[in-house]
């Protein structure tokens, strides 16, 4: 057995249970309050301030996130969440401690697009396009899932490049 | 016909296979399962239900009615749509069925980790009604964070339990890595 090669694996599964458990701290001590702040302070307060009162769209706080939704039910209900969100730092807390760039880069950039299509989505379902809802619903869902599964593969690759 | 084999990476048809299920599935869910909400309320009840046992075989007084489940003279909790697992088995097959591998292998992966995942949703509904008994006031990060503790480690150890199983590693080009 070559003791070296299962040492790095050990090393390398250490640091990512380290990582999972530091960033998740971090995340629940700092960065989701802060993001609960800037939400309930400033983003729903824009967003609602554009809602007439004529509108059969309301907006409902959540905590670091709120929602849009009608009131005669005619679209479903649509969670507005900011970008590097929950999803965000536990897919780099897996990607990080593999040092796999390609993948944190790819995390990274869609978090920074997130900036672009949430907004967009949630003026365009204020604005009267509710056809977005059903589709924002689709998206978040997706690209949440997609965030963890590129962590998976980064942790499945590096294991299987250590095993070698 | 374009040969998406020649055109992508096997990562990113496996992204695009995933990614397209997931919309499948989100869709048929918001347009199809939520509304008639038969399979929702069944989830519900039946997680209450046996939630409520455990917990009155464990000793608590329980009391449940429908989707509401409180111990004895306290706070009730309600367990609503999209807050019954319901979204988490989608996310988890979704991964399985997008995967290549052995057939016979992907449905039993498939079955087994439907059958946790819903067991772990009973834990998190007993501990939901215990944690209204012994810190209420702790209630949102208890549910908020309920997901990240009873179902992303088994979702997650099971999408990595099955690239294993599968076998199929030609998804992993080694282009991206660079050193751990």
């Amino acid at each position: 057995m070559d003791y070296s090669k299962q040492s790095f694996r050990y090393l390398f599964w250490r640091k990512l249970f380290i990582s999972l458990i530091a960033i998740g701290l971090i995340y629940i001590l700092f960065i989701r309050p802060i993001q609960s702040f800037v939400v309930r302070e400033f983003i729903l307060p824009a967003f609602d301030s554009l809602i007439t009162s004529e509108s059969e769209i309301v907006s409902s706080p959540g905590v670091d996130e709120f929602f849009l939704e009608s009131i005669t039910h005619s679209f479903p209900r649509v969670k507005i969440e900011v970008p590097f969100n929950g999803y965000f730092w536990l897919a780099m807390s897996m990607v990080w401690p593999t040092k796999n760039k390609h993948f944190r880069r790819v995390i990274w950039n869609y978090n920074l697009a997130l900036f672009a299509i949430i907004p967009i989505a949630a003026f365009g379902i204020i604005y009267g396009f509710t056809w977005l809802a059903p589709l924002t619903n689709v998206h978040e869902k997706v690209y949440k899932a997609l965030f963890l599964i590129l962590g998976i593969l980064a942790v499945r690759e590096t294991d299987e490049l250590l095993k070698v | 016909m374009i040969n998406l084999k020649n055109k992508f990476s096997p990562l990113t048809i496996f992204l695009l296979k995933a990614g397209g299920i997931y919309a499948a599935w989100q869709l048929m869910y918001d347009l199809v399962v939520l509304p008639d909400g038969r399979l929702d309320t069944w989830l519900s009840i039946t997680g209450v239900k046996l939630a409520s046992a455990g917990l009155s075989f464990l000793g608590w007084e329980i009391e449940t009615a429908g989707r509401f489940i409180a111990c004895t003279g306290n706070r009730g909790v309600e367990i609503q749509n999209g807050c019954n697992g319901m979204d988490l088995l989608g996310l988890y097959a979704g991964f399985i069925i997008a995967y290549s591998g052995d057939m016979k292998k992907r449905l039993m992966f498939i079955a087994g980790g439907i059958g946790l995942i819903f067991i772990a949703n009973v834990f998190r509904i007993a501990f939901f009604a215990l944690s209204n008994l012994y810190f209420p006031q702790y209630w949102e990060p208890v549910h908020y964070y309920s997901s990240y503790v009873f179902f992303y480690p088994i979702v997650l150890t099971l999408w990595y339990l099955w690239t294993t199983v599968s076998n199929h590693s030609d998804i992993f080009s080694g282009e991206s890595f660079s050193s751990a």
